[in-house]
């Protein structure tokens, strides 16, 4: 068949059916589970700005987030889960009856002795909260009161690719939506010159050649590719290929861009392949990105003061400090969904010096991100959540040393905290047992803290759905509980 | 027989239609001989006949219906006279008809006949389907409130008090007395003394005595010097016990003893008013305005508005006025607002949250937001309002939050004004974030530290009033060094120093880099055992190219369990002193320095390797971090033809390596003659 007359074809047999079927009623109900067919024709900047939920189904508390999330599994027992029991039992073996046939990783299944330890370092509690924090994170002991700790999360992934996939997408298995892409799909853009979901990475100090990310972690899966993570990165170039080829004026840029947009719109109606549509907006975009984006990258403007706020790891651009204060800058320009990945927190062994790196790196940034929002008065409606894919083994991976430990991964519990967007401010919810192995109350699965996030933008995890392949996907699967326990 | 006639009376509203459509008919037809009536007059006649028996039939059966079915005279009346005038005039025209047409006042009967059917009608419809069936449709009433008619006493008011008032020393970390209020399974296990609660009996609860003992006594709960509970706040609670201390069930709110109801009211939240949902085309209109417009929650008509641009000019205000009543929150950031705004503001009956930092608002716009009663939090960061303008909000209802942050308060008036409110002042001051920190060391992005010829030396420095000073003699940079402006360009083997200066910072740690002028490039070259894959490309050893800490960055030659052994044939006219390996050292990826590195050479003339210097390396102590280090062996090259290079593997993990006995690695990136 002619390839070109192919698309008219694209209608399948249920399609049909549906349409002879209910005429119009058919139609009315295709244009609702595929809500972008009907649209195609707009002009394209539209089809950012709203979502696809034309209205959020409940009153919002938070209208933007940022994720840092700290990839490679931060131990939860060396940040914030306080075990004394474990500095007790320090090289006494696991005991089954805590770690009940738990699944181990490659790199631990192979020893024969699982000894247990506690933390080399100390904790205090702090704030009227009086929430447990290692010393190796003062400043976020300092905030404590404005945070909301979860020790309870568990997973179902053991290894990072996964788990992390699974915090993102809500599938162990790659090809689903990310967060971000799920957020701008559902409620669309706030800002028509910035993408409403902006990806920035780091490197760790602590262990700087740690796995990579990539980058179908903030990828849009079946969702149209105007909801996709767009990466900045530092230097120079922020955003590549953005800007204009030397010699070529953003005059002639505009008149190429008109062309093409002509160009495309032809082969659209030939070929009815809406993402050409797509392509054009995301021409557009980027065009209005050339200024937008330098507007916000240069920190000319930023005061001394707010640089000693979050450390001199800011001056360095892609530090995760530096990255923190670009989130600020971001959300303050409406960004829907900021998400940093702070690499490194995979300490399988040596992990006292390499997480008191890691922490140094983090720490004062996180803090002053979330007091820095606060004083702006932007933390009522944005929402920082601070947590890795998973937690780390209460026993060391490898020989325990007076002074080093390893820890392997750890599915069973850990630890995550949160800030702002209608999250109680000075909480901890959940436990786990003297051991840190096991929840022993209050347990938050992943599904159940992205039902509560969607929640707080107004969304009913289990109402916003895709429908792809016959079957209508949603990011919390076919699972997730809403834990009210957290809502202000 | 009155049943019969009430049964009769019945067909009142059938037969009534009759005279209507026969009347509309005469009507039509007087009205197509408006000029000449005479072609029309005998069907008019008729038409006119079947109206005054119509109405003269329906108003007989009118009558029984009245008589002997359950109507009130005082309800019927007006329908009744009017319904007997129409017949009567109906009856006139008819019988009269000529002399009507004669004297041309027709069109008056006509007229007058209209207004009574009309009338009569009305009455009519009144009588069966209710008095204002046929009123005009007001647009529904703007504002209604969802009303609460039920509580979750312990969800909705007792816990908030105890988080409020209690849970700050009664939680499950900090458990004074043993005893956590903070959730039910913890308040049912109680404190050290028993029960807090004991359901149904309030009197008997130590949480409501302890509550009620002065406040000189010790057990007086909250503790001196704590906020304390109010008596509306521990009647709640006592009532909550009193009920059974549930902490599931709903009560309904009319339940409620008076008080209690009012004081509990206070705990529920405000809800919002449900307003019309805004047309597309007043949305069109905001956006043309450049407001972005975002539904605040479905079917209730709210709206969240922010203004996109920079300067919201009059017509603005007055588009936005328009819909102000839908506005709940309003963000004027960076906004040069015009006056009218603020003489509007009172419109903007149900916003919640306004935002106008980095606004031109000024002290005496403040007292113009007193009138927006439902105000919960407000934004005035890096405005001009100062202590003065702020205080007439100190005291205002149901507003919570007051952002100051970089405005004009200074900061010797801020814990005042504090003191003087409950509503939270957010100045932005936070202790421990602003001390002076270090600065981090210069980045040099110039990667490669050998070359052959000239080498430029480059920083990254995109931090504006950041200052990178350097030395190239070996010396300590300092402040008065030299200013890193432009590339450096360097030609023989130097030593570098930089360290950052910024003003209000501790300078860096220096940054120390060695960069060689190296003598010889080789290109020749025997390896003994070849590295394993990945890691491998032996011209790597030899291009100048440095690794970096990452092992698989492409510049490293990796061996296994194996030594790195190579020989090279040297040229007469090399002229070197030393011979230096750059190797890494990762103990967790099975990586170690090298146990030695021994130079061997043969001389001109001789068939054999003679010894020239060898290094035995000892680790001080385990090693954890990722690292390298160059080796430096004194070589004399001039005597030799050709020289063997042997760096000795460890060959396998030492006993404190958690996989000790396997083999090791050893990595090199560059070997250098110079």
């Amino acid at each position: 068949m002619d390839p070109l007359h192919k698309h008219l074809l694209n209608e399948n047999r249920r399609h049909f059916l549906k349409k002879v079927g209910l005429g119009i009623g058919g139609i009315a109900l295709g244009s609702l589970l595929d809500p972008f067919s009907l649209q195609s024709k707009t002009n394209p900047a539209d089809l950012l700005y709203t979502g696809a939920l034309p209205l959020p189904h409940f009153a919002p508390k938070a209208k933007r987030v940022i994720y840092l999330f700290q990839s490679g599994g931060p131990s939860q027992l060396d940040l914030f889960d306080y075990k004394p029991l474990l500095n007790k039992m320090r090289g006494q073996d696991l005991p089954d009856s805590i770690r009940k046939g738990q699944r181990l990783t490659g790199m631990t299944s192979g020893q024969d002795r699982f000894p247990l330890t506690g933390s080399v370092f100390n904790f205090k509690q702090y704030g009227e909260s009086r929430a447990w924090v290692s010393e190796i994170m003062p400043y976020t002991a300092k905030i404590a009161d404005e945070l909301c700790f979860v020790k309870s999360m568990h997973t179902e992934a053991i290894n990072h690719d996964p788990a992390i996939t699974f915090f993102q997408t809500g599938s162990q298995q790659s090809g689903r939506p990310s967060f971000g892409s799920w957020m701008s799909y559902g409620l669309g853009s706030l800002n028509n010159n910035l993408p409403s979901f902006i990806v920035m990475l780091s490197r760790g100090t602590g262990r700087p050649n740690g796995q990579p990310l990539y980058s179908r972690l903030w990828g849009n899966g079946f969702l149209s590719s105007l909801h996709q993570g767009v990466q900045f990165r530092s230097g120079k170039d922020p955003v590549l290929y953005l800007k204009n080829p030397e010699g070529v004026s953003r005059k002639e840029r505009r008149a190429m861009l008109d062309y093409l947009a002509e160009m495309n719109e032809i082969q659209e109606n030939t070929f009815g392949d809406p993402e050409v549509i797509n392509r054009i907006s995301q021409y557009e975009m980027a065009f209005r990105m050339q200024t937008s984006v330098t507007d916000v990258m240069n920190l000319d403007d930023e005061p001394d003061h707010i640089f000693q706020m979050y450390g001199a790891d800011a001056l360095t651009p892609g530090t995760f400090a530096a990255n923190c204060l670009l989130a600020r800058r971001l959300i303050e320009k409406d960004v829907r969904f900021v998400q940093l990945y702070h690499m490194g927190w995979d300490q399988h062994d040596n992990l006292p010096t390499q997480i008191a790196k890691q922490a140094k790196d983090v720490d004062q940034a996180s803090a002053a991100l979330i007091m820095d929002l606060k004083q702006r008065g932007l933390l009522e409606d944005t929402l920082v959540i601070w947590g890795g894919e998973f937690g780390r083994t209460n026993y060391s991976q490898g020989i325990l040393t007076e002074t080093s430990y390893g820890r392997d991964h750890h599915p069973r519990s850990f630890t995550i905290f949160m800030a702002g967007g209608g999250i109680k401010p000075g909480f901890t919810y959940g436990e786990t047992d003297e051991f840190g192995y096991n929840v022993i109350k209050d347990p938050v699965h992943v599904h159940d803290l992205q039902a509560t996030i969607l929640n707080q933008f107004g969304i009913d995890h289990t109402q916003m759905t895709y429908k792809y392949q016959g079957r209508r996907f949603r990011l919390t699967d076919v699972s997730g509980n809403v834990i009210h326990s957290l809502i202000t | 027989m009155s049943v019969y006639l009430e049964y009769i009376g019945k067909f009142h509203p059938v037969i009534l239609h009759l005279p209507i459509g026969a009347f509309i008919y005469t009507f039509v037809l007087a009205l197509l001989g408006h000029n000449n009536l005479d072609p029309y007059k005998k069907a008019i006649k008729v038409g006119m006949l079947i109206s005054f028996l119509g109405a003269l039939l329906s108003s007989v059966l009118g009558y029984l219906l009245y008589k002997f079915g359950d109507y009130t005279k005082e309800a019927v009346q007006n329908h009744l006279y009017l319904g007997w005038s129409t017949t009567l005039v109906l009856g006139i025209m008819f019988f009269k008809l000529e002399r009507i047409c004669i004297e041309k006042r027709f069109s008056y009967f006509l007229l007058l006949g209209v207004i009574l059917i009309t009338t009569t009608a009305h009455f009519g419809g009144q009588l069966t389907h209710g008095e204002g069936y046929l009123d005009i449709p007001k647009t529904p009433e703007t504002v209604q409130y969802k009303k609460a008619d039920s509580i979750r006493l312990y969800e909705q008011v007792v816990s908030k008090i105890f988080d409020q008032k209690c849970v700050s020393c009664h939680n499950n970390a900090k458990k004074k007395g043993m005893l956590a209020l903070d959730r039910p399974e913890h308040i049912i296990e109680g404190g050290e003394k028993g029960a807090a609660i004991a359901p149904f009996k309030p009197n008997k609860s130590r949480v409501i005595n302890y509550a009620q003992l002065p406040l000189e006594d010790e057990l007086h709960m909250p503790p001196e010097g704590k906020l304390q509970l109010s008596s509306e706040e521990i009647q709640l609670i006592a009532y909550w016990i009193e009920k059974g201390a549930s902490y599931t069930n709903t009560e309904d709110l009319n339940s409620l003893p008076n008080e209690v109801r009012t004081s509990a009211l206070a705990y529920l939240p405000d809800e919002l008013p449900i307003l019309k949902a805004l047309t597309k085309k007043q949305i069109e209109q905001l956006e043309q305005q450049n407001f972005r417009v975002e539904f605040y929650a479905p079917k209730n008509g709210l709206v969240e508005l922010k203004f996109m641009a920079i300067e919201l000019d009059a017509k603005a205000v007055r588009q936005m006025s328009k819909i102000a009543e839908h506005i709940i929150h309003l963000d004027l950031d960076k906004v040069t607002i015009d006056e009218s705004f603020w003489t509007n503001l009172h419109r903007f009956k149900y916003l919640k949250k306004l935002r106008i930092s980095n606004s031109n608002v000024q002290n005496s716009a403040i007292s113009k937001l007193l009138e927006l009663d439902y105000l919960q939090s407000l934004n005035l960061t890096s405005t001009e309002i100062n202590a003065e303008g702020i205080r007439p909000l100190l005291q205002k209802k149901n507003l919570e939050q007051i952002y100051l942050w970089n405005s004009a308060v200074p900061k010797s008036k801020q814990e005042e004004l504090q003191k003087e409110s409950s509503i939270h002042l957010d100045f932005g001051i936070f202790d421990g974030f602003t001390s002076p920190q270090q600065l981090k060391s210069p980045d040099l992005i110039t990667e490669n530290t050998f070359f052959s010829d000239k080498l430029k030396l480059e920083f990254y420095n995109p931090i504006k009033g950041n200052e990178i000073k350097y030395t190239l003699d070996g010396s300590q940079p300092d402040s008065s060094s030299v200013v890193y402006n432009e590339p450096i360009v360097i030609d023989q083997t130097t030593t570098l120093k930089a360290k950052s200066f910024k003003k209000g910072w501790i300078a860096s740690e220096a940054i120390r880099v060695d960069l060689f002028k190296v003598g010889k490039k080789i290109e020749n070259y025997v390896l003994k055992h070849q590295p394993a894959e990945p890691y491998n490309g032996v011209s790597k050893l030899f291009d100048f190219q440095e690794g970096s800490i990452n092992f698989s960055d492409g510049h490293w030659l990796g061996f296994s369990g194996k030594n790195l052994e190579f020989t090279t044939k040297l040229d007469p006219k090399d002229h070197f002193k030393n011979v230096s390996i750059s190797c890494m050292e990762s103990s967790a990826a099975w990586i170690l320095y090298p146990k030695s590195i021994r130079v061997m050479g043969k001389k001109v003339n001789s068939n054999s390797f003679e010894f020239i210097s060898k290094l035995n390396y000892t680790p001080q102590k385990i090693s954890t971090e990722v690292c390298k280090k160059s080796f430096t062996l004194e070589v004399d090259a001039r005597q030799f033809q050709e020289l063997k290079v042997i760096v000795e593997n460890v060959q396998k993990l030492p006993k404190w390596h958690p996989s000790a006995g396997e083999d090791a690695w050893l990595f090199v990136d560059e070997v250098l003659f110079w």
